[in-house]
């Protein structure tokens, strides 16, 4: 079986990170991230750059822009300055979120 | 647990540093500088100088190891470049192609 993707605390990244897989960050990167999994942001996790995921989970601090394809979620002890992608955004008390949230979803038919 | 798992389908292209044990699985183009031990896994792909304590190769590395304590190159494991090391292992199924410095 393989281990999960985890890019651990210590760990500093200058450059891009790509994966076919889940991918959990508890280090730094400086860079673009791209998985085709979800991305967990851990609390001790810094990301300087763009995310693009399947979803993402917030719990760190993230200065970019998140592009997922599902639901983005900002704990309470996330942070993230710039713009969100997603299909569901949840901002827990405590997050912080400088930046746009861009999420589609369907009106219920009381306020078309 | 290793501090830092560079799983499978994970590709990383640039400058890796870490205060803690590596272990790849996946594939690094770069330069990896590791204070701590460094495993590339037997599916693991390096293109990249590597500056760690300790080596252990099982996969395939393209590079220049500098350790400080010790190379293990294991079997099924392939190296491309040349070795820094105090002390150094090559096991039976290795491949190896480069120069060795063992600093005497």
């Amino acid at each position: 079986m393989s281990q999960p993707a985890l890019l651990g605390r210590g760990l500093k990244v200058r450059g891009r990170v790509r994966g076919e897989n889940d991918l959990r960050v508890e280090g730094t990167v400086e860079g673009d991230v791209v998985v085709t999994g979800s991305l967990d942001l851990g609390a001790e996790g810094n990301v300087t750059g763009g995310i693009s995921a399947a979803s993402a989970t917030v719990a760190g601090r993230l200065e970019g822009d998140i592009d997922a394809q599902g639901p983005v979620a900002i704990t309470a002890s996330g942070s993230v300055v710039g713009d969100v992608r997603a299909t569901e955004v949840s901002l827990e008390e405590g997050g912080i979120l400088r930046g746009r949230i861009d999420a589609d979803f369907e009106l219920p038919e009381a306020l078309r | 647990m290793a501090a830092t798992v560079i799983g499978q389908g994970i590709t990383i292209e640039g400058e890796v540093t870490s205060e803690d044990e590596v272990v790849v699985s996946g594939v690094l183009r770069g330069t990896l500088n590791v204070e701590g031990p460094v495993t590339v896994e037997s599916d693991g792909v390096v293109e990249a100088d590597i500056g760690a304590h300790t080596v252990a190769i099982g996969g395939a590395v393209t590079g220049n190891v500098t350790a400080s304590e010790r190379v293990d190159l294991l079997a099924g494991g392939r190296l491309v470049g040349d070795v820094k090391a105090a002390r150094l292992t090559i096991a039976d199924g290795a491949s190896f192609k480069g120069n060795v410095d063992m600093d005497v």
